[in-house]
C-alpha cells in the first residue's frame, strides 16, 4: 500500500486574543511532500514548534487543522475527504503525542469495538481469542495486568500512556502507523521494550512514521528513510546517517547549508531533495 | 399493596426471593425478605437520631418533615449483608427512613426509587457506626416533582461509598450531607444526574468534615438533554481542628443540545490550616479531542459519542454490574434519556 501526500498546505484557526472572539488563520504546514510504502520504516525529525505533530493529526483528520492546499491519497483514494473513523478502517494509525483520558471506558472495551467496527456487522470477534490477544500484547509490553481494565489512560503515568498507544497499535494492526513521540516519558527500560515492539511490527503490510527527537528509540528500530522537517517543511530526507548527526550537531547545520530562513520559498522547495543527498555527501566527507 | 399489584411485574425484574429485600409503599414497610431473620431489625419508631452522637443541629425543613411523616422506619444491620430496598409511593407525600450500620461489619444496600408518583418530601439518614464499611448504591427515577434529603453520618474510621444515579422525570431537588464525625472517617461519592425533561433539577451535595484525618472524593457527572437545566451545588466544609482531612470534589457536566444548560457551584469553607482540599468544575459539550481520540480508532462518531456519554454512568452503574437484571433495568430506563 502506498501513502502519499503532496504539496500539503495546514492552517490552524487561533484565537486573537481572549476578549474578542476574532480568530486568526496561521499556516503550519507549507508544501509537506512524503511518500510511505508498506514495508518501509520512516523516522521524522526537526526542531520544536516545526508541525511534526500537526502533519501525523492531519493524516489522521484531526478537525483542528484545516488543509488549505495539496492532497493526501491512500493507494490513490483521497484521504482527505475520509472521516477520521474511515481512515482508521483503512489502515491509517496515529500513536498521539499527548493521548487523551477518557473516564468510564474500559481500555479493553474500546480496543474490542475498535476490533469489532472492523470486522463489519456479520461478524462478531471471539472473546476468547481477544482475551489471549490481549494478554499476550500485555505482557510483551511488560504492562501492569490490570491496566486492561482500566479506564482509557485515566491516571496513566506518562510511560504508560505511551505504552497503552502501542498496545492498541499491536491490536489494530494497522498498515501506517504514525508514532509521535512514543518514546517521550519513557524510561530506558520502557524505551527499549517500545522500541523493540514497534521493530517487530516490521513487515510487508506495514509502515512506520516515527516521529523522535532522539537517536536513543531508533536504536531499536530500524529505519530506512529519515526526514527532517523545519518550519513546516520537509527540508530533508536520506538514511540513518542523519540520525546520528541531528543528535550530536542539532539542526544548526541544516539552518546554515540549505540557507533556510522563516521566508524560504516554493522554488526551494523543489530543489531540497536533492540537496538533501548533497548534504549528506558533505557530511560523510567531513566525517573523513 | 394494592399499587404495588399493580406493578409487580415491573418490580419482580428486580428483586430476587434469594436476597435479603423490604419493600416500601408510601413510606411503610409492606414486604420484608430477611434470610436471617436477626440480621436486620425494622421497627417503626423515632428511636434513632443520629444528630445526636455528632452533635449536629437539625435544620427546621427536617425537622417539619420528621414531624409531618405518619411514622418514621428505623432499619438496624446487625450481620455483613447485601440489603435491596425498593421504594414506590403514591398516596403519602412525607416519608422517612433511618439505617444504622452495626460497628465493623461490611454492608451493601442498593436503594431504588422508582414509581414514586406522587410529589413527596423523602428523608433517608444513615448513620455508619465505627469501623464499619458501607457500600451504598441508589437509582432513583421518580415520576413526580420531589424534594429528597439524604444525610449520612460517618463515625471513626468507618469507611463510606456512596453512588448516586439519578434519572428522575421530573423536577428534583437533592439535599445530600454527608458527616464525617470522627477521626479517619472516609467517604468515596459518585454521582451521575441525568436530566431530559426539560424540568430544572438541583443537586447539593455537602461534605462536612467535622473530625481530624478524615478524607472525601467526590465525582460528579451530570448528563443534560433536550432543553433542560441542572444545578450542582457542592460544598467542601472543614471545621477548626480538623487536622490533616483531605478533600477533594469535581464536577463534569456534558451538554447534549444546544439549549440545555447546567451550572456548577463548587464551594469550600475552610476553617483550619493544615487540610488538603480541592476542587474542580467543567461544563461543556463532548470534548472534541476525546471524540477524535476514539474515533481514530475506527469508531463511528455516533457510537463515539454513545461511548463518552456512557463513560460518565458506567462508574456508578457498575456498583451493580453482579445483577444483571438489575443493570438491565436501570439501563434501559437510562438509554431512554440520552
Ligand atoms: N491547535 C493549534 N492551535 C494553535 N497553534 C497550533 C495548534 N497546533 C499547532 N499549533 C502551532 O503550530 C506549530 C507546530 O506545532 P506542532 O505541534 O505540529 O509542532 P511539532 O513539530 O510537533 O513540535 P514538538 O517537537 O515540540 O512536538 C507550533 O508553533 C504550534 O504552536
Ligand atoms: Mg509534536
Amino acid at each position: 500500500m502506498k501513502l502519499v501526500i503532496k504539496d500539503l498546505h495546514v492552517n490552524v484557526e487561533t484565537k486573537e486574543n481572549v476578549e474578542n472572539n476574532k480568530t486568526t488563520s496561521i499556516e503550519i504546514l507549507k508544501g509537506v511532500n512524503l511518500e510511505l510504502n508498506t514495508g518501509e520504516m520512516h523516522a521524522i525529525m526537526g526542531p520544536n514548534g516545526t508541525g511534526k505533530s500537526t502533519l501525523a493529526s492531519v493524516i489522521m483528520g484531526d478537525p483542528r487543522y484545516i488543509v488549505t492546499q495539496g492532497e493526501i491519497t491512500l493507494d490513490g483514494e483521497d484521504v482527505l475527504t475520509m472521516s477520521v473513523d474511515e481512515r482508521s478502517r483503512k489502515g491509517i494509525f496515529l500513536a498521539m503525542q499527548y493521548p487523551n483520558e477518557i473516564q468510564g471506558i474500559t481500555n479493553s472495551d474500546f480496543i474490542k469495538s475498535a476490533m469489532q467496527v472492523r470486522l463489519g456487522k456479520d461478524k462478531h470477534i471471539s472473546l476468547f481469542k481477544f482475551i489471549k490477544e490481549m494478554e499476550k500484547s500485555v505482557s510483551e509490553l511488560k504492562m501492569n495486568s490490570d491496566l486492561p481494565h482500566r479506564y482509557i489512560n485515566e491516571g496513566f503515568s506518562g510511560g504508560e500512556k505511551k505504552r497503552n498507544e502501542i498496545l492498541q497499535m499491536k491490536m489494530l494492526k494497522p498498515n501506517f502507523a504514525i508514532l509521535d513521540e512514543i518514546d517521550s516519558g519513557l524510561d530506558v527500560d520502557a524505551l527499549k521494550i517500545v522500541g523493540e515492539n514497534v521493530d517487530a511490527m516490521k513487515g510487508e503490510n506495514f509502515c512506520s512514521l516515527i516521529i523522535t527527537h532522539y537517536q536513543r528509540l531508533l536504536d531499536y528500530i530500524n529505519v530506512d528513510h529519515v526526514h527532517i522537517m523545519v518550519d513546516g517543511r520537509i527540508v530533508l530526507s536520506g538514511g540513518k546517517e542523519l540520525i546520528q548527526k541531528i543528535d550530536q550537531e542539532g539542526y544548526d547545520w541544516i539552518k546554515a547549508e540549505l540557507g533556510i530562513d522563516p521566508k524560504i520559498n516554493q522554488e526551494y522547495l523543489t530543489r531540497s531533495v536533492s540537496l538533501g543527498s548533497c548534504a549528506l555527501n558533505t557530511n560523510n566527507s567531513e566525517k573523513k | 399493596m394494592k399499587y404495588f399489584r399493580e406493578h409487580i411485574d415491573e418490580f419482580s425484574k428486580i428483586y430476587k426471593e434469594s436476597e435479603n429485600y423490604i419493600i416500601f409503599n408510601d413510606g411503610k414497610p409492606i414486604r420484608e425478605n430477611i434470610l436471617n431473620e436477626e440480621d436486620v431489625e425494622v421497627s417503626l419508631d423515632e428511636s434513632l437520631d443520629p444528630r445526636d452522637i455528632c452533635e449536629v443541629e437539625r435544620c427546621d425543613a427536617e425537622k417539619k418533615l420528621i414531624k409531618n411523616a405518619k411514622f418514621n422506619v428505623n432499619v438496624k444491620i446487625h450481620k455483613p449483608l447485601q440489603l435491596k430496598l425498593i421504594h414506590l409511593n403514591d398516596d403519602e407525600a412525607t416519608v422517612t427512613f433511618s439505617f444504622e450500620i452495626d460497628p465493623k461489619i461490611e454492608v451493601k444496600i442498593i436503594d431504588i426509587y422508582t414509581r414514586v408518583d406522587i410529589k413527596s418530601h423523602i428523608l433517608n439518614e444513615i448513620l455508619v457506626n465505627d469501623r464499619a464499611k458501607l457500600d451504598y448504591f441508589s437509582f432513583s427515577r421518580c415520576e413526580k416533582s420531589i424534594e429528597h434529603k439524604m444525610n449520612v453520618y460517618i463515625d471513626s474510621r468507618a469507611n463510606v461509598n456512596l453512588y448516586n444515579l439519578m434519572a428522575n422525570e421530573d423536577e428534583y431537588r437533592f439535599n445530600c450531607n454527608v458527616y464525617l464525625f470522627d477521626k479517619f472517617s472516609k467517604l468515596n461519592q459518585y454521582n451521575t444526574l441525568i436530566n431530559n425533561t426539560k424540568k430544572d433539577q438541583e443537586f447539593t451535595y455537602k461534605v462536612h468534615h467535622l473530625a481530624k484525618s478524615s478524607i472525601s472524593q467526590m465525582r460528579n457527572n451530570a448528563i443534560c438533554n433536550s432543553d433542560s437545566f441542572i444545578v450542582i451545588n457542592t460544598d467542601g466544609i472543614i471545621k477548626k481542628d480538623a487536622i490533616e482531612t483531605d478533600l477533594n470534589q469535581k464536577i463534569k457536566g456534558i451538554l447534549l443540545d444546544e439549549k440545555s444548560n447546567i451550572i456548577a457551584n463548587p464551594v469550600l469553607h475552610i476553617d483550619e490550616y493544615d487540610c488538603k482540599a480541592g476542587h474542580g468544575a467543567g461544563v461543556g459539550a463532548i470534548d472534541e479531542a476525546d471524540l477524535f481520540y476514539l474515533m481514530s480508532r475506527g469508531i463511528e462518531k455516533n457510537d463515539a459519542v454513545k461511548l463518552i456519554v456512557y463513560g460518565y454512568i458506567e462508574p456508578v452503574i457498575s456498583f451493580v454490574k453482579e445483577d444483571e437484571e438489575l443493570t438491565n433495568y436501570i439501563s434501559e430506563i437510562i438509554f431512554k434519556k440520552i
